[in-house]
């Protein structure tokens, strides 16, 4: 089913805000365990994280350089292998899955967002966000309705007939988010989305995360080492040295208030590079 | 240190590169094989001896010809891939090395590439020429004397340079990219997303038609026209020339724009990748039009040249045994200023020693026409023919001789002699018919005489008006009055024989035939050996020589031997330039395929992550690459039919040509190279995506 996002419907939302009605899991890290390299130099790049992302959760995953929380985001993404631990999205154990029924799962139940945006640079705006749905077959008539609804959403309609070099790194990220929605999947996976773009651009694309999120209920799981861009989110995790180190919940608090609660949280950790 | 470096650089893109290893080798290997036919006359005798010594004296100019080719192709693909390089290049600089430091790395690797290849390629090459000499007998059906193993230091040094001078054309060419190297751009331009500069679809749809018209108007002109049988045509057949080159261009300009218009437009468009495969294949033809153009163009010469050599060679063995009914002639050519002489060559031979009774059932026969105008004569040449009976001149033979000179002229003794040593019944004029003889296997020459006998077309000769003996033109073996490998009579008349004589002008060009039938009990050598012994003699018998100004032996077993030579020398010929154009064409495609294919490594990883199905993405790749290799040939294929069919036309004035069967060499040596170049690309492109979705899944 298309989604229809100008016309979602405000109860149907609160719903999800609430958290009242239930928390249908999207997915649950269960002692995930990750080590590179054999005998004598080998890493340990998780050492058995465990959490879950209920349905209409926005999270981020913080932590420094090397405390594995690429690997994390990676695994769950299906694009790298675990060495031990289970994950599962949506009731289905990814492990499980054949080789070839991975690319099904991840066009039709995850979406992702690259830290640079990875638009295919022969194709315009459009046919970039169209690709996981003719690549899923949708009918072309579809197709076209639903490329244009998300992409007013994110505020990239007026470019969808540009190339990804005659637009603005902030709109190559709105399109490349809108790639991600499109296919209506469980969970986004965001791999520091923010990462390349200025403070103005970082703001617009969180700010049209988290309206999608409160609106269509999208859930979305961000890896970041940028504070600012974590207190957009309802929850964060604190990773180091590939163990779960604490977690907050942003509560009824303001952002601002948010911000400055990671802040501690980050320099009582002995700090996350490169803040911003 | 550096050589360290540049051995690594080497070993590191061998299989990127391996396709222009592979072309190197192979171009190395043929240029060796194909320069030994010199030596390889050697192992043979005689007349396959002679014309093996000839055939390595041609192959070996036409060695520098492709080696120009190859040298273009190597340079190009070099220059390619070097721009590909540029990034490493700078990050050599920006680490601090200095540029002279660079360009010693690239001429290193330059040259333990080029020496290993060169080193392959002969080895290659040397064990090519050993197989060869045993086609060579087989073509030539000929015996190997005292086969050993042998080496052509001569052939190795002419491979040597011809690839020594692409050496250094490459270097050069090599440090002047080193030199205009950028570092700014280089290192900033890493992630950049890349422009993509696909023609507007309009412009491109108004180039892909304007390219399609001119190539129309030149197919046109070209089959109006016919290839240019006289220099006066030379300019009109360059015009053509010019506008099919020019069309082609143009027509590759707009091709990559229209291709992406017409599949946009399509619901399909929208399914699978397949947008993805059009845009993708659209910006390569678009920054590749012009070396499309060239390789369709090449394709063409090469498809062309191979396809009408064989069908000459076809065309001349199967008209062989028609056309040598006796068992052999000997013929006087006249001199121009002795050009009224009558020669009796058979009083010749007696007078030179030669025991005539001794050499078989002999039969003289003279052919001439006049030089000059002569009255009494009207109505014999080809124009005034074509005039009066409305017919056209068949192709080929609308030259200037069709209205200056009229057809030869044969006495009717003449003609029942050589019929009577043929087993054939006398013909009887009554003193006022003619005939007409001709012994070209064409119809078209055949029903305009046919035409003119048919309509009573009457001629005046010596005087006298004789009209036509029968409605049909004689072609039967007494058509024939030399030995020849193809049909050697475009028309004879043949008249009373007071008329034949009275109707010979002041200066006249004649040959005199004696055409012989070997005795009973005389085997075809015993023959042969008298033939070539009375011939010897009568050149040796210096006061008849001075007036035989030209004379010729043919024997039946000789035309035939001297066809199969040549049948082999074109073959030869043929499959030398065939080949080597066809190699340089396949190996530009491949390595703009595979260029292409490792540029896109990225792209093809975000479809995976994004969810695509490895056998789409691969199914993409091999539609690329297919349609990639497809273009150039369809058009190749186009221009090629039209020009065979004006080079039919020419050659059908000495026999029927079986285009089919010579094509179908020219199409094997297609799939093999061509095909066998499409399926390596693919796969080594396979491998290079293959190895890019791998290494996502596993060292992220």
């Amino acid at each position: 089913m298309p989604v229809d996002i100008t016309a979602a419907a405000p109860e149907h939302s609160s719903a999800h805000m609430a958290g009242s009605a239930f928390h249908a899991r999207v997915l649950d890290v269960r002692n995930l365990e990750k080590v590179y390299g054999v005998r004598g130099g080998s890493t340990r790049a998780l050492a058995g994280v465990s959490f879950g992302v209920d349905a209409g959760e926005l999270v981020a995953i913080m932590g420094p350089s090397g405390s594995g929380k690429s690997t994390l985001l990676n695994c769950i993404a299906t694009i790298d292998i675990p060495t031990s631990g289970s994950i599962i999205i949506g009731g289905q154990d990814t492990s499980r899955l054949k080789h070839s029924a991975l690319a099904d799962f991840r066009r039709t139940k995850l979406g992702f967002i690259f830290q640079d945006a990875n638009l295919l640079d022969t194709l315009t705006a459009r046919e970039n966000i169209a690709l996981p749905l003719t690549i899923g077959r949708v009918a072309a008539g579809e197709i076209r309705g639903r490329v244009s609804r998300i992409a007013e959403a994110l505020g990239v309609a007026e470019v969808l007939d540009k190339y990804p070099y005659q637009m603005s790194g902030g709109q190559r990220q709105r399109v490349a988010a809108a790639r991600a929605l499109v296919g209506d999947p469980r969970l986004v996976l965001a791999d520091e989305p923010t990462g390349a773009l200025d403070s103005k651009n970082s703001q617009l694309l969180l700010e049209s995360l988290e309206a999608l999120n409160r609106r269509l209920g999208t859930t979305v799981l961000m890896v970041t080492h940028n504070s600012f861009a974590a207190s957009f989110c309802r929850r964060v995790l604190f990773i180091r040295d590939g163990k779960l180190f604490t977690e907050i919940v942003r509560g009824s608090d303001s952002r601002r208030k948010f911000f400055d609660e990671i802040m501690q949280v980050v320099s009582m950790m002995g700090g996350v590079d490169d803040v911003r | 240190m550096f050589a360290r470096l540049a051995l690594g650089n080497v070993r590191k893109s061998a299989r990127d590169y391996a396709i222009y290893f592979v072309t190197l080798v192979l171009g190395v290997a043929v240029f060796y094989a194909f320069n030994t036919m010199a030596n390889q006359a050697d192992f043979f005798e005689g007349d396959t001896r002679e014309v093996m010594q000839t055939v390595g004296l041609l192959l070996h100019g036409l060695t520098y010809f492709l080696a120009v080719v190859m040298g273009f192709l190597m340079v190009y693909a070099n220059n390619f891939l070097m721009r590909r390089r540029k990034q490493e290049l700078g990050l050599y600089q920006v680490l601090g090395m200095r540029r002279r430091q660079v360009s010693l790395v690239l001429t290193l690797e330059l040259l333990f590439a080029s020496a290993l290849s060169f080193a392959i390629g002969i080895a290659c090459g040397v064990l090519l020429s050993q197989i060869l000499v045993f086609v060579t007998a087989h073509l030539f059906e000929a015996t190997v004397s005292n086969f050993h193993f042998f080496f052509s230091f001569d052939a190795l040094l002419t491979t040597l340079v011809c690839f020594g001078v692409i050496f250094f054309v490459m270097l050069f060419f090599n440090m002047r990219s080193l030199r205009k190297l950028r570092l700014v751009e280089l290192m900033g331009a890493r992630h950049e997303n890349e422009k993509v500069r696909v023609r507007g679809m309009g412009l491109s749809t108004v180039l892909f038609v304007g390219g399609l018209a001119l190539i129309i108007v030149a197919y046109v002109r070209l089959l109006h026209d016919g290839l240019p049988v006289s220099s006066g045509a030379m300019p009109a057949f360059y015009v053509t020339t010019a506008l099919v080159v020019l069309g082609t261009l143009i027509l590759f300009f707009g091709l990559g724009g229209l291709f992406l218009a017409i599949a946009s437009r399509r619901q399909s468009y929208w399914r699978d990748l397949n947008m993805f495969t059009t845009r993708e294949l659209a910006a390569r033809i678009n920054t590749t039009g012009v070396s499309l153009a060239v390789i369709s163009l090449v394709l063409f010469l090469a498809m062309t040249s191979v396809t009408a050599g064989m069908g000459i060679c076809n065309a001349l063995n199967e008209e062989i045994e028609k056309n040598t009914p006796y068992d052999a002639t000997l013929t006087q050519y006249s001199s121009t200023d002795e050009a009224n002489q009558e020669v009796d060559l058979i009083a010749l031979l007696k007078n030179a020693g030669v025991d005539t009774d001794a050499l078989g059932h002999l039969a003289q026969s003279t052919v001439y026409y006049n030089l000059g105008s002569e009255s009494g004569v009207a109505g014999i040449t080809l124009s005034e023919m074509a005039q009066e009976t409305g017919a056209t001149l068949p192709l080929g033979m609308d030259s200037s001789d069709a209205s200056s000179t009229g057809l030869y002229v044969m006495s009717e003794s003449d003609y029942n002699a050589l019929r009577s040593i043929l087993g054939m019944s006398a013909i009887e004029l009554d003193g006022e018919h003619y005939l007409i003889t001709c012994s070209m296997d064409n119809d078209e020459i055949v029903s305009f005489y046919n035409k003119a006998l048919d309509s009573g077309y009457a001629i005046t000769i010596g005087g006298q008006l004789l009209s036509p003996q029968q409605t049909e033109t004689i072609t039967d073996t007494s058509a024939t009055f030399v030995n020849s490998n193809i049909g050697s009579n475009s028309g004879t008349l043949i008249v009373p024989d007071a008329i034949a004589s009275a109707a010979r002008g002041e200066k006249s060009y004649s040959e005199t035939n004696l055409e012989v039938m070997y005795a009973e009990g005389t085997t075809t050598e015993e023959g042969d050996n008298l033939m070539e012994a009375a011939a010897a003699a009568l050149e040796a018998d210096s006061t008849t020589y001075k007036s035989l100004a030209y004379m010729s032996l043919a024997t039946r077993e000789g035309v035939a031997k001297a066809s199969e030579s040549t049948t082999g020398m074109v073959s030869y010929l043929a499959i030398y330039i065939g080949f080597v154009l066809v190699v340089s064409c396949a190996a530009i495609l491949a390595i703009q395929q595979l260029s292409g294919a490792s540029d896109s490594a990225l792209r093809y990883r975000t479809l995976s992550e994004l969810g695509c199905p490895d056998r789409l993405i691969y199914r993409s790749l091999l539609f690329q690459t297919l349609l990639s290799f497809l273009f150039p040939l369809i058009v190749a294929l186009a221009h090629s039919v039209v020009a065979l069919k004006c080079v039919i036309d020419v050659i059908k004035v000495f026999g029927q040509i079986n285009i089919l069967s010579s094509s179908l060499m020219a199409v094997s040596i297609f799939l093999v190279v061509y095909g066998g170049y499409f399926f390596v690309t693919y796969r080594t492109a396979r491998s290079v995506v293959h190895g890019t979705l791998v290494g996502a899944r596993h060292s992220a």
